[in-house]
C-alpha cells in the first residue's frame, strides 16, 4: 500500500491539544475528508498511523509529520490536501502531503533532532537577555530531575546548538535538540532557561518550528528537502 | 484584557486538559452574537467529558441553534483546577463558544442528569457572579431552568432555579425562548418576573416559586398549595408525539479532549416498555416511539459523513427490543462497514438473542455486560425484570462462545422485600458464570468475570417511591457479605459507594428543605460528588446536623400511600393508581406483562395524548 507523508502545523488554540487529542482530530478529519485510509484487521479496525514525536500540551508544532497508508495511490495531492484543510480545526494546518519512497525507514527512525524556540517578554526577564543566553552556554552540563519518576537526564548534551534574537521587545532563544538517542524532556530545557535567572514557564512559550535528519552538517527534514 | 487573552495566556497553559475549555469543537456553532436577539448557554453541571457524551446536549444545541433567532452554547462544570484558576483571576465561568460570562445570556439552561451534580450547579452560578438563590436574583439577571430526570422530584432545587422544564426538551425549549423573546422586545434583558408571569402558559414548566408547602404536625407535606392564580394544580409532563419526525443533530459536536463515549449517537426509539420497578427511566419516558430503519440508516449515514467518528451506538434504554432490529442492523451494518465504522450495542438484553445480534456487529469486541439486577427468581419477579436463570446462562454461553472472553455482570442490592438468599442467589449465579466460563479457558487464561454491585435507590414516579433505601449499615453489611460469597468463585466484585447512593436517595426522595443542606454542602466545598476522588462525605453530614435534618428520614423511611409526596406536583403520565398496583403487585411476587404485548393501563398514552409507536408489530 502507498504510503504519504503529511506535514502539518498545531499552533494557535491548537497548541492546548494533547498528542493523542491530535491524533484523534487528525483521523476524524481524515475520514470525513475521504482519504482511502488503509485499516488494521480485526475486530478493532485502526487506520494505519505513524506520527512523529510527540509535542506536549500547549507547546507548538510548525512542522509537524505523520504517516499514513492509503488504499491507493491518490493523483491529485493538492486536491486532497484542500480537502483535509477545509476539515481540520483552527490552529491546525495540513502543509504538504508527499508519497513516501520505497525504503523510507520511517519518522521514528528517521527523525534525530529537533529545532525549539522559546519566547521570552521583558515580563519573564528584566534584565539583559544577552547575558541570560550567555549564562545558559557557559552551562557545561545541566541536570534535569524528571518529577513523575525521578529519573536524571544532563539536557546540555541534548543541545545540538543554541542561538538567540530580540524582535519587536521579544527575546527568542533557539535550540536545536536531540530526538531519540539522547533525547531529553523539554522541560528540562524550560527548566535551564528558569534557572539561568527568569520566572517559572511554562509550555506555552516554546515552539517546536522543524523536525529533522542531522546527517553531517546536513538537516534534512522527513520531505527530504535540505535546511539552510 | 478580554477572557480569552486570559485563558489562552494564563490559564489554560496551567491547568489539566486544557482541549475541556477551547470551543472549538468540530460541529460546534459560533453565532455572530450581536445578530440574534435570544440567547441561551446550555449548562451541563459536570465535566466535559461527561457532558459532551450526552446525547440530549447534541439534541438542543443543534434544534435551537438551527434557529434564526435564537442562539445556544456551553457550559459545562469546571475541573476543580480550572475553579481555582478563575476564582484566582476573578475571571467568571463562560461559555465555550464565545467565552463569555454565562450573566450575558437570556437563558441559562441546567440539566440534571444525576443527584449528585446539584453542588455543581451552585457553583457554576456562583461562578457566573449569580446569587445561586433565586430571591436573591434581581429582575435583570438572566433566567435559570433547568430540566432532566433529576427534575422529576424538583423540590431540593426548588429555591435556586426560576423554572423547571419537565419531560421532552424540544418543543419547550423553544417555547420558552419565544416567550422570552416576547418580553425582552428591543431592550438588554427581558424581566425576569414578566417572563416567568407568561411562561405559567407554557405547558410542562414549574415554576417553584408560585407553589408553597404546607406540613402536618409531624412534618409531612400536608398540600401543595398553589400562591399564583394561574399556575396549575400540577405540571404535566412534555412528550413528543412521533420521534420519527423530530429534530434529530446528523452534525454533532466532536468532543476535542476525550469524552466518556467517543461516538455517534442513534437514538432508535424514546421510552422503554419493560416496566421494571425501579427504573424511573422506564416510568418517565413513556410510550415508546421509534423511529423506522429508514430514517435511522440516513441519519447513520450523514453522521458519519459529518463528523469521522470511529463509532455509531444505537442509543435508548433497551436497543434490543426495537421492533425492526432484524431489520435495521444488517443493513446498518453494511453501511458501517464500507465506511469502517464500529457499530455498538451500549446495553444488552440477558438472552442470547442479544449476544447472537451483537456478535455480527462491525467494531471492537471488549466485554459482554448482562444486567440480571437480582440474585433469585422470586427478587426478579419482584423488581419485575422478566429475566430467568436460563436466559442468562444462554446469553453467557453464546458470548462466550462468539469469542468474547471478559463477561460483566450487574446486580442490585438493597432491593425491597430483599432477603439472605437473594444475596446467596447472586453469588451462585456468578458462580455458574464462572464455571461456564472455565471450559472456555485459553490454557491457563480463564474468561474475566467481573461483578458490579450498586446499592437500590428508590426513585420518584417508580412503583418503588413509596420504598425506603435500606440503612447504611446493612448495605454495608450486605454487600461485605455478597463480597465474601463471590471470593470463592474468583469473579471480581466491585461496589458502589455506599455513601454515594445514600446521598442520591435523599435527593431523589427529598423536599425543599433538602436544598438548606445542599446550600451547606456547597459553601462547606463540596463540588463533584458523584466521583469518588471528590466526595467528602463528612461535609455532608456536618451539613445535614447545621440544616437540622436526619438523612434517614428521607433516605430510608418509607411513604404511605395517601401520604402526600414531594413530588407530587409533577405529573408524569402514569397514574398513581398504577404505581401503587405495581407496587402491590411486586410485593405479592406477580410480574405484569410488557406493554407491547398487553396494555398495563399505566395511564400515560392517555393523559398524554401519544400513543406507541412501532414500526413493525410483533
Amino acid at each position: 500500500m502507498p504510503k504519504y507523508r503529511l506535514e502539518y502545523a498545531k499552533q494557535d488554540i491548537a497548541r492546548f491539544l494533547s498528542h493523542r487529542e491530535l491524533m484523534t482530530t487528525l483521523q476524524r478529519a481524515l475520514r470525513r475528508a475521504s482519504f482511502p485510509l488503509t485499516y488494521s484487521k480485526g475486530y478493532n479496525q485502526r487506520p494505519k498511523f505513524s506520527f512523529g514525536p510527540p509535542l506536549g500540551v500547549g507547546a507548538a508544532g510548525l512542522r509537524e509529520y505523520m504517516d499514513l497508508e492509503l488504499d491507493e495511490d491518490i493523483q491529485t495531492i493538492e486536491d486532497y490536501l484542500e480537502r483535509l484543510n477545509r476539515q481540520l480545526l483552527s490552529g491546525i494546518r495540513a502543509h504538504r502531503l508527499v508519497l513516501v519512497p520505497p525504503g523510507d525507514i520511517g519518522l521514528g527512525k528517521l527523525i534525530n533532532c529537533a529545532r525549539y524556540l522559546v519566547e521570552l517578554s521583558s515580563d519573564d526577564y528584566a534584565a539583559d537577555w544577552d547575558q541570560l543566553f550567555n549564562d545558559i552556554k557557559s552551562v557545561e552540563s545541566w541536570y534535569y530531575e524528571r518529577p513523575h519518576d525521578g529519573k536524571v537526564f544532563d539536557v546540555s548534551a541534548a543541545i545540538i546548538e543554541s542561538g538567540c534574537y530580540h524582535e519587536g521587545g521579544r527575546f527568542y532563544l533557539e535550540f536545536l535538540m536531540k530526538v531519540g538517542r539522547g533525547e531529553v524532556p523539554v522541560r528540562g530545557l524550560l527548566d535551564l532557561i528558569i534557572k539561568a535567572g527568569t520566572k517559572p514557564l511554562l509550555l506555552s512559550r516554546l515552539t517546536r518550528t522543524g523536525l529533522f535528519r542531522l546527517e553531517g552538517n546536513r538537516l534534512i527534514d522527513p520531505l527530504g528537502q535540505i535546511e539552510n | 484584557m478580554t477572557i480569552e487573552q486570559v485563558l489562552w495566556e494564563n490559564i489554560l497553559p496551567r491547568v489539566r486538559k486544557p482541549a475541556r475549555y477551547l470551543g472549538t469543537e468540530w460541529n460546534a456553532v459560533c453565532k455572530n452574537w450581536d445578530a440574534v436577539p435570544i440567547r441561551m448557554v446550555f449548562a451541563f453541571p459536570d465535566l466535559y467529558e461527561v457532558g459532551m457524551s450526552h446525547l440530549g446536549l447534541q439534541i438542543l444545541y443543534g434544534l435551537v441553534n438551527s434557529r434564526d433567532d435564537f442562539l445556544m452554547e456551553r457550559a459545562f462544570a469546571p475541573a476543580l483546577d480550572m475553579e481555582g484558576e478563575l476564582r484566582r483571576a476573578g475571571l467568571p465561568l463562560f461559555s465555550l463558544e464565545s467565552h463569555r460570562s454565562l450573566q450575558d445570556f437570556d437563558v441559562i439552561g441546567f440539566t440534571l442528569q444525576y443527584e449528585l451534580t446539584f453542588t455543581n450547579v451552585l457553583n457554576m452560578l456562583d461562578l457566573s457572579g449569580i446569587p445561586y438563590r433565586a430571591e436573591d436574583r434581581h429582575d435583570h439577571h438572566p433566567l435559570v431552568i433547568a430540566g432532566g430526570p433529576s427534575a422529576f422530584n424538583p423540590e431540593p432545587l426548588a429555591p435556586f432555579i426560576d423554572a423547571f422544564l419537565i419531560g421532552e426538551g424540544e418543543e419547550g425549549v423553544l417555547e420558552i425562548l419565544e416567550a422570552v423573546g416576547e418580553v425582552k422586545g428591543d431592550q438588554p434583558r427581558a424581566s425576569r418576573s414578566q417572563v416567568l408571569e407568561r411562561l405559567i402558559e407554557v405547558p410542562g414548566v414549574y415554576i417553584p416559586s408560585f407553589y408553597r408547602k404546607e406540613y402536618t404536625d409531624d412534618d409531612k407535606i400536608k398540600k401543595i398549595v398553589p400562591l399564583h392564580p394561574r399556575a396549575p394544580e400540577r405540571v404535566r409532563r412534555r412528550v413528543l408525539d412521533k420521534l420519527e419526525t423530530a429534530y434529530f443533530p446528523t452534525s454533532p459536536l466532536v468532543p476535542l479532549a476525550e469524552a466518556v463515549h467517543e461516538r455517534g449517537m442513534l437514538e432508535v426509539f424514546r421510552g422503554c416498555t419493560r416496566g421494571c420497578r425501579f427504573c424511573q427511566a422506564g416510568m418517565i419516558y413513556r410510550p415508546v416511539r421509534e423511529r423506522s430503519p429508514e430514517v435511522l440508516l440516513s441519519q447513520a449515514g450523514e453522521i458519519i459523513k459529518n463528523t469521522g467518528f470511529e463509532e455509531v451506538s444505537l442509543v435508548s434504554l433497551s436497543s434490543l427490543d426495537y421492533s425492526s432490529i432484524q431489520d435495521l442492523i444488517p443493513r446498518l451494518a453494511g453501511g458501517c462497514e464500507a465506511t469502517r465504522t464500529g457499530l455498538s450495542l451500549p446495553s444488552l438484553r440477558v438472552d442470547s438473542f442479544s449476544i447472537e445480534t451483537a456478535k455480527n456487529l462491525p467494531g471492537r469486541r471488549t466485554s459482554v455486560t448482562l444486567a440480571p439486577e437480582a440474585g433469585s427468581q422470586r427478587l426478579r419477579d419482584v423488581i419485575n425484570k422478566g429475566v430467568t436463570e436460563n436466559d442468562l446462562m444462554d446469553a453467557v454461553e453464546a458470548a462466550l462462545d462468539a469469542g468474547w472472553f471478559a463477561i460483566k455482570l450487574y446486580f442490585m442490592v438493597g432491593l425491597p422485600t430483599e432477603t439472605r438468599e437473594d444475596l446467596e442467589g447472586i453469588a451462585d449465579l456468578v458462580e455458574k458464570v464462572v464455571k461456564v466460563g472455565k471450559r472456555y479457558s485459553r490454557g491457563r487464561k480463564r474468561p474475566r468475570v467481573t461483578v458490579s454491585a450498586s446499592s437500590f435507590v428508590p426513585k420518584a414516579h417508580t412503583p418503588f417511591q413509596w420504598e425506603g433505601q435500606d440503612k447504611r449499615d446493612l448495605l454495608k453489611e450486605k454487600h461485605e457479605y455478597l463480597r465474601s460469597l463471590i471470593k470463592k468463585s474468583k469473579a471480581e466484585y466491585n461496589w458502589h459507594n455506599i455513601e454515594t447512593s445514600f446521598l442520591e436517595a435523599c435527593f431523589a426522595r427529598g423536599d425543599r428543605k433538602m436544598a438548606a443542606v445542599l446550600e451547606g454542602a456547597f459553601l462547606r466545598g463540596c463540588r463533584f460528588d458523584g466521583w469518588t476522588e471528590h466526595f467528602r462525605f463528612p461535609l455532608w453530614m456536618e451539613s445535614f446536623q447545621a440544616a437540622e435534618i436526619d438523612p434517614d428520614d428521607y433516605a430510608t423511611s418509607r411513604f404511605t400511600y395517601d401520604q402526600v409526596l414531594p413530588w407530587d406536583i409533577i405529573d408524569s403520565g402514569v397514574s398513581k393508581e398504577y404505581l401503587v398496583r405495581e407496587h402491590q403487585r411486586a410485593l405479592a411476587g406477580e410480574t405484569t406483562p410488557d406493554c407491547r404485548q398487553v396494555c398495563g393501563k399505566c395511564g400515560a398514552c392517555a393523559s398524554l395524548g401519544v400513543t406507541t409507536h412501532l414500526f413493525k408489530e410483533r
